[in-house]
């Protein structure tokens, strides 16, 4: 997963606390930032934001003018994380720490270009790093998980037959549909191609009727051009033991993978939904 | 009298006075939008008078900061002096403005003893 440690930038501006208004908006305007750090004695005292610097008298001095509430994170802070932690605080800039040392400042442009990288152009939702990230949390907090691993039935006969286009729209349509049926707990990403992943915070037996629930919904729904849709189904459903601790990325990914294996079997099956049962969670030390 | 012939004087007045130390006596009341903020104001008065001044910042519409005497907190409870203050500054100051205060606390004892 990707760490705020890889895209937080040493590239800051430091003022001292008795620099004037007027002269640090020179140098943020000449250097083309949007925030700049207040030191003294190699001591963060506070940050100056673009916003602070506009509604401040020029004459002040950076002392009068800064924020002295800084938001951190350690470097080691996954980027979704991140963004919810700056949706929280309503930060624009955080600083990146590990105890006292500084490995540099984090914006929220820099970390919305990076959570870009992230989410799939074409229907617009999120990658596999992010259901990854999801599944780690709900380890950590202890939470029962399962995951459904979607696979359109056919879709290269889709694409052969009505052209690649109209493929792509069908998987737009696709995402659309299913982020309209699955519920809040739910976390849901296009993993790659034609295959979707749902996680899910919950029992197999919820995961199992949100699968028959979503085989119903693409039998109904009328998708463009008049093509018939469906999905084949793998779904796996962890089991907690106290066994021993194991890394959660390792046991997510090893979920996915049961899951993607369930799928193909549930090609051949006619109710196109296969269940591998209590796959086993180590709890986390 | 033509241009060329002018004879120009300047006139020059002076007022001469003892420079007070500090140059703030009691109080500051800081408005938000004032070009020195509580901050410097106290920086420039510990320069000459370390450890003399504090400052009290606030939640209010248009005042900052009250950049204060610690030696009054001695003679007043704070919450009181500040409210004090507020009531009597905020009549006066804007955002924009530094209001300087001079303040006199006396405190009137009447004990009985026994005799």
């Amino acid at each position: 997963m990707h760490t705020v440690a890889s895209i937080c930038t040493q590239d800051y501006l430091a003022v001292s606390p008795l620099d004037g208004v007027r002269k640090i908006q020179t140098l943020v305007s000449e250097k083309g930032m949007i925030c700049c750090l207040v030191r003294e004695n190699d001591h963060i005292q506070g940050m100056l934001t673009l916003k602070d610097l506009l509604n401040a008298h020029p004459n002040r001095i950076a002392a009068d003018v800064m924020t002295t509430e800084l938001p951190m994170l350690p470097p080691a802070t996954p980027l979704w994380q991140a963004q919810e932690i700056m949706d929280t605080l309503q930060a624009e800039v955080v600083l990146v720490r590990e105890e006292k040392e500084l490995q540099g400042i984090l914006t929220r442009t820099r970390l919305a270009q990076e959570l870009g990288k992230h989410t799939d152009l074409l229907t617009g939702l999120y990658k596999s790093d992010f259901l990854y990230y999801q599944g780690c949390n709900l380890l950590a907090e202890g939470q029962e998980i399962s995951i459904i691993f979607l696979d359109i039935n056919n879709f290269g006969e889709i694409d052969k037959t009505y052209g690649h286009t109209k493929g792509d729209l069908i998987l737009t349509e696709v995402g659309q549909l299913l982020k309209t049926v699955i519920p809040d707990h739910a976390y849901l990403c296009r993993f790659g191609g034609d295959e979707f992943v749902i996680l899910l915070a919950a029992y197999l037996p919820e995961s199992i009727h949100l699968a028959q629930h979503l085989g119903q919904a693409f039998a109904s729904h009328p998708f463009p051009f008049g093509i018939t849709v469906s999905v084949s189904t793998g779904i796996v459903g962890g089991r907690r033991s106290q066994s021993r601790p194991d890394n959660p990325l390792n046991m997510i990914t090893n979920l996915i993978n049961r899951a993607s294996l369930e799928s193909t079997k549930a090609k051949k099956i006619d109710s196109h939904i296969s269940v591998l049962d209590a796959v086993e969670i180590h709890d986390i030390a | 009298m033509s241009p060329a012939e002018s004879n120009k004087k300047a006139e020059v007045t002076m007022r001469l006075s003892e420079f007070e130390m500090p140059p703030m006596q009691d109080i500051l009341i800081v408005g938000n939008k004032a070009p020195i903020g509580p901050e410097a104001a106290k920086r420039m008065v510990d320069v000459l008078s370390p450890d003399q001044y504090a400052i009290v910042k606030m939640e209010h519409p248009f005042i900052e900061a009250i950049v204060l005497r610690k030696g009054l907190l001695s003679m007043l409870p704070q919450e009181k002096l500040i409210k004090l203050i507020l009531e009597e500054g905020e009549k006066i100051a804007n955002a924009q403005m530094i209001i300087k205060a001079q303040i006199n606390i006396t405190v009137h004892v009447s004990r009985s003893v026994d005799l």
